[in-house]
């Protein structure tokens, strides 16, 4: 699923530094979704959202499916949650200037652990 | 047939637990030490995860290529940290895992033990320790039943201003193993062993240069210590833009060091110094506020503050939240929450 050629594109790993402060300001104050925040620690969750944004980016990564399910597995998680992520993801690349076709490929690439998110 | 070497790059070495490692061309640190075999912990190998964390000695901070240090703090710039997956060095460095810098306890005697307020205690000892203020200490002591603590409180003298004098503030508790141990008759003789210094949060030259304009410094109860450290070790550099420092308690019976810290505050005009209670009366301008709400409501540009929070593990945590979402960056939060101590 590493895609290096976008996540070089996009400027590597300081283009994930420069993104996940504002991503993650995004997921915090989405009621959607920012009580599944509330009891974590915020430096922990800001690395695991650091390492989302570099899989998302088609970064070198660890993901697989199968710890994918497992992280997620209790948390019920619907269209509804995994959507307002995406929405935070597409705009806080907009509010980066970045181009719509790398949107695109982001977004295809976060997509393809939308079922194992799910636990579908 | 003789082989021309005139146009071929020094190869670089790594000392690693008394090893010596000489790099293959482009060869970064973590696949030199993987290819000699030692464990290192690693992930993404492109400068993202930070799995890789190493720490170089003081003299290879020099050598260290910017790229390595993409993406940390700059505690953990100044500490020597780098990332080995994205490190080729132009020089002999000599590199550790982090977790090996500081395990080794020396031993000191107290000087002096004082009052500061009710439950706490300022305890000075001697020592030639290398520390930043805001650093913490272990304390390693035994107690009458012969039972052996370590307690970690928070450093508030600075290096440059109080030599080799360490001073501690100590909440003491009714029934606390240390609150005891020190009240104990002749404890003034005793030894004490320290571990550290240890923990990141501690002020940078580099915050005077870059695009920070203001310091924010909240801390409740002897979260106050650290700050007093950090403060006068920031004014002590130079720093020259707004700070403020906000000293938190429950009841404002709990606000401590108010002369020293209004002592300073009129040395320093740049120095705004704030003392909030929740509770009880209001002296010495002490305002009965919330502390979140006062820190919400400061004149200042959040997005350009650089935070030092120090205090009770919930209260770093609600404030850190309420100052991210508000605009610092993460990476200019800097926070030593503390935690209850674990028995025996």
């Amino acid at each position: 699923m590493s895609d290096v050629s976008v996540f070089n594109k996009l400027g590597g790993a300081p283009a994930v530094d420069a993104a996940v402060d504002i991503f993650y300001r995004k997921v915090l104050s989405d009621d959607r979704i920012s009580h599944f925040f509330d009891s974590t620690d915020m430096e922990e969750q800001h690395n695991k959202q650091k390492a989302f944004l570099t899989m998302a980016f088609g970064g070198p990564n660890n993901y697989n499916g199968k710890d994918m399910r497992e992280a997620h597995k209790h948390m019920q998680l619907t269209d509804t949650h995994f959507g307002a992520v995406a929405e935070a993801l597409v705009s806080t690349l907009e509010e980066l200037n970045v181009p719509k076709e790398d949107i695109d490929s982001v977004v295809e690439i976060a997509l393809s652990v939308k079922d194992d998110v799910l636990n579908v | 047939m003789s082989i021309d070497h005139s146009n071929v790059i020094k190869p670089s070495q790594i000392t690693f637990n008394k090893n010596s490692i000489t790099l293959k061309p482009e060869e970064s640190v973590l696949e030199a030490l993987l290819r000699e075999g030692h464990a290192i912990p690693n992930s993404c190998r492109a400068g993202a995860c930070q799995c890789c964390l190493m720490q170089v000695t003081p003299e290879g901070k020099a050598h260290l290529p910017a790229s390595s240090q993409q993406g940390l703090t700059s505690p953990e710039k100044e500490l020597g940290y780098f990332l080995s997956c994205s490190c080729v060095p132009s020089n002999p460095i000599t590199v550790q895992l982090p977790s090996e810098a500081s395990d080794s306890a020396i031993t000191t005697q107290i000087t002096e033990v004082r009052p500061l307020n009710n439950t706490i205690l300022r305890v000075r000892f001697s020592a030639p320790l290398d520390y930043r203020p805001g650093q913490y200490l272990n304390l390693l002591f035994t107690d009458d039943a012969g039972v052996q603590h370590t307690r970690s409180y928070s450093i508030a003298s600075v290096p440059e201003l109080d030599q080799t004098t360490v001073e501690l503030h100590i909440k003491t508790y009714e029934n606390g193993v240390f609150g005891r141990w020190i009240k104990g008759s002749s404890v003034q003789d005793q030894n004490i062993e320290i571990q550290g210094p240890l923990g990141h949060c501690f002020y940078s030259d580099s915050l005077a240069h870059d695009n920070t304009n203001t310091l924010l410094l909240a801390g409740l109860g002897t979260g106050l210590a650290p700050l007093y450290g950090i403060v006068r070790d920031a004014l002590n550099q130079g720093f020259d833009k707004p700070i403020h420092l906000v000293a938190g308690a429950r009841n404002s019976n709990d606000i401590y060091l108010i002369e020293e810290l209004n002592k300073l505050e009129k040395q320093f005009p740049n120095l705004h110094v704030s003392l909030v209670a929740l509770e009880g009366e209001e002296y010495e301008g002490i305002k009965i506020e919330n502390i979140y709400d006062f820190c919400k409501n400061l004149d200042i540009d959040f997005s350009k503050t650089h935070a030092f929070l120090c205090g009770a593990q919930s209260f770093v945590g609600k404030l850190k939240k309420q100052l991210f979402l508000s605009g610092t960056p993460m990476k200019s939060i800097m926070s030593d929450p503390f935690l209850p101590a674990k028995n025996p």
